[in-house]
């Protein structure tokens, strides 16, 4: 058996020695790869996603097919960019939609189009009736579904974080925001509004 | 001449992102305009994949730096997931045949081995490599039991088995899956040996998935 070969194999059955050699061998050589692959997200997010790969790790180790050293980095580099692509695309989420209301429920963010006025009036009350039409979304969700959507897409906390807030895996919350931003926008549809940019 | 001005823009924006790299910035949009104009020729290219080179260089030497942040997390992560149970695998499993109303002597009879093992099993006489395991990870199937928890606890049950003074004089107790009778003496030969179970308990907790 290869020297490496029994090193995963320990450090999957949680032998201490083994778990910190291939954690340290992860720390050094993860986030500097992310980084190179994402230049738009900070350092910090790769190591967000270097710890991500540690905790499915530590979780779950028999689900991960790796036998040496190699495989189990290509392993990790799967699941941090798989872990940075889900980072960036609800970054962009943020900043496409959901703008009408802050935090408080109030203060619209209106674009600035240089047009007529009757249509820029138009475009206002438009603007308020979405305003007012996500806000009765956001109130018909549970007081947890309406946490996670709002840290997360108004105050730009990471799934991680609120994951640990409401000391949830991250997979449950992530399925509670999809479920919630699908039943936002099942009462957006229902008001004849369509907002693309929601999944 | 035009293009010897070009290449000499690309050496001083290098320069530039070098020089803040040494500061502790990481000036993306200088690499992102070298970027644009790597395609235009290798002199180009040459200059962009220096940049990038100093790029790597700069974030190794930070995951270096930032190592012991990043342990601290880890221990971290370790503390908040550690297991709280100290159960050993023969609790473990025990624990879980409760959950389901069943007894060392109803897995000994699944098995197709002999029941009257079940008390010597009981009474920790017992060692794990005289399960093989394949009907370890039958078991654990079986039962329902966590293979990860399984793997985890064979393998401390194996080292600790293996460490005491007791080890391999235990040869009287046989079952009739019984597959291993070997009593290693050399330190390497015990390691290699336990090895060799995880890897083929891993492969048969995998397949049971």
């Amino acid at each position: 058996m290869a020297i490496d070969e029994g090193l995963i194999l320990r450090a999957k059955a949680q032998d201490p020695e083994a778990l910190n050699e291939v954690a340290e061998y992860l720390m050094k050589r993860l986030p500097p790869f992310l980084k190179s692959k994402f230049h738009n997200l900070s350092y910090a997010d790769a190591e967000d996603a270097t710890m991500e790969v540690l905790e499915k790790f530590l979780k779950d180790p028999i689900s991960i097919r790796a036998k040496n050293i190699t495989s189990l980095f290509a392993w990790a580099k799967k699941v941090g960019i798989n872990y940075l692509i889900d980072l960036t695309k609800s970054s962009e989420l943020k900043n496409q939609s959901l703008s009408p209301v802050n935090r408080e429920g109030h203060e619209i963010d209106l674009p600035l189009v240089d047009r007529d006025y009757q249509e820029k009036l138009a475009q206002i009350e438009e603007k308020i009736a979405v305003s007012s039409t996500l806000q009765g979304a956001l109130d018909i969700l549970s007081p947890t579904d309406k946490y996670i959507v709002y840290e997360h897409h108004l105050a730009d906390r990471s799934l991680k974080a609120i994951a640990e807030d409401l000391e949830m895996t991250i997979d449950a919350v992530k399925q509670r925001k999809k479920r919630a931003l699908h039943t936002i926008k099942e009462i957006l549809n229902s008001q004849g509004i369509t907002y693309n940019s929601l999944p | 001449m035009s293009g010897k001005i070009e290449i000499k823009e690309m050496k001083n924006l290098l320069s530039e992102y070098i020089e803040c790299l040494e500061k502790g910035q990481d000036r993306t949009e200088l690499l992102e305009a070298l970027k644009q104009k790597k395609d235009i020729s290798e002199a180009f290219e040459a200059v962009y994949k220096d940049a990038e080179l100093a790029q790597f260089f700069y974030y190794n030497r930070l995951a270096e730096d930032r190592l012991p942040i990043m342990r601290q997390r880890f221990q971290e992560l370790r503390n908040k997931l550690a297991h709280s149970e100290t159960l050993d695998i023969w609790s473990y499993l025990e624990s879980t045949m409760e959950q389901k109303g069943w007894t060392w002597k109803d897995v000994l009879r699944k098995m197709g081995a002999d029941p009257r093992f079940a008390g010597q099993i009981r009474n920790r006489k017992w060692s794990l490599q005289r399960i093989s395991p394949r009907n370890l990870a039958h078991i654990s199937y079986w039962l329902k039991a966590d293979p990860n928890q399984v793997l985890r606890l064979s393998y401390a049950n194996l080292k600790a088995e293996t460490a005491s003074s007791d080890y391999g004089k235990a040869a009287h107790f046989r079952a009739a899956f019984d597959q291993k009778d070997k009593s290693p003496d050399q330190r390497q030969e015990q390691q290699d040996s336990i090895l060799q179970y995880l890897k083929e308990l891993e492969n048969a907790l995998n397949e049971g998935n």
